[in-house]
């Protein structure tokens, strides 16, 4: 099973219009052992990222798409975001309610100095089913969603924002 | 019988009766998600107008359902979900983009849009399996109204994308058949838009 492909937060990408600087990015990797960073278990189900080999490259695609949808992403940018996913999860085995939580921690290299290191945890629950037929298909769609609060937080960031510029 | 198993036996076939009532009344929950990537460097020349894309609120909380396979049925959110691939086909289409709340934005004088593009979606879908829930084919009717920022009528297009997906390929991504038809949408759209000669 593989989670859906990422859609952008037009929110996102109107935020980035006006705050961020021409970007590029750079490695997007996983903690090792980090729950939920290479496959997610959804009841017995596995969902996978739908590209790369980990949800690193998800989360990668994510920041992609936002920042050239805002016109903000130049590959040949000094300033270089970077990305460690340390937790990815979904606990879909709930009867009535079902929530996930990611985690990651962003780095942003401007002229070759570090000039931001964060972490950001964004979580979200949803109403769900006992039957696994409305529970894991639904469980499946919040996964881009929890990506967009992620990136939210990110974005908003006033030291994120200011480390870009 | 007794009046215990005459009870017992009730009480069962009111659960299974419950149960079937409960699921004869559920949909399937699905997103429609493109590839977004696929939209992307598919016009030589944009159109040099800055537009601005109307989805309202209440579009947002349109919630459609349909039908899938062995008489079970699909539910989605058409304009939430496309909203982001709209925005994507306009961006390829148009010098600049924008998202305005209704005609009389602020956003519309603000930021100079000169076109305002409202869309109306209309879908299908279909199975011919009796054993798997998820559409084999799903159809999405885009018409696409532009405005100028006077409120004069541009032109309208409509264009139809269409989706299918086998068992094989949907056991993983049950909404497949809806991700094709809406990537098929969407590159009808930008196609539309970059050879209507009323928005040069």
């Amino acid at each position: 099973m593989q989670a859906p492909p990422y859609q952008p937060s037009l929110d996102n990408v109107e935020l980035l219009k006006k705050t961020a600087s021409p970007t590029a990015l750079g490695s997007f990797t996983v903690q090792a052992g980090g729950p939920g960073v290479v496959a997610i278990g959804l009841r017995g189900s596995s969902m996978n990222s739908p590209v790369g080999a980990d949800y690193a490259a998800y989360l990668a695609g994510a920041l992609y798409q936002e920042l050239q949808l805002a016109g903000k992403l130049n590959p040949k940018s000094n300033v270089v975001i970077t990305g460690l996913l340390l937790k990815n999860d979904i606990a879909a085995g709930g009867l009535s309610t079902n929530s996930g939580e990611i985690e990651a921690q962003f780095t942003v290299i401007n002229g070759g100095q570090e000039r931001y290191r964060g972490t950001h945890r964004a979580e979200m629950s949803w109403e769900s089913s006992l039957f696994g037929a409305v529970a894991i298909p639904k469980a499946q769609q919040q996964y881009p969603l929890l990506v967009q609060k992620l990136l939210t937080q990110l974005w908003a960031d006033a030291r994120f924002q200011a480390a870009l510029k | 019988m007794s009046a215990r198993c005459l009870r017992q036996s009730w009480l069962r076939w009111s659960l299974w009766f419950s149960l079937l009532v409960w699921l004869g009344g559920c949909a399937h929950p699905l997103t429609l998600s493109p590839n977004l990537a696929a939209m992307s460097g598919t016009v030589e020349t944009k159109i040099e107008k800055r537009v601005g894309l109307l989805v309202t609120d209440a579009d947002r909380q349109v919630q459609v359902t349909t039908p899938g396979g062995g008489g079970d049925k699909v539910s989605y959110f058409p304009y939430r979900d496309l909203e982001p691939a709209l925005y994507v086909a306009l961006s390829e289409s148009f010098a600049s983009v924008a998202r305005v709340a209704s005609l009389s934005d602020p956003k519309v004088a603000a930021e100079r849009l000169q076109y305002l593009v409202k869309p109306s979606v209309r879908t299908t879908s279909f199975s011919d399996s009796v054993l798997t829930w998820p559409p084999t084919l799903f159809t999405i009717e885009l018409v696409v109204s532009v405005n100028d920022s006077a409120g004069g009528l541009v032109t309208e297009l409509r264009v139809t994308g269409e989706g299918r997906a086998s068992f094989d390929e949907f056991k993983g991504q049950p909404g497949l058949s809806a991700n094709r038809a809406a990537e098929d949408a969407m590159k009808k759209l930008i196609q539309a838009l970059s050879s209507s000669p009323a928005l040069r």
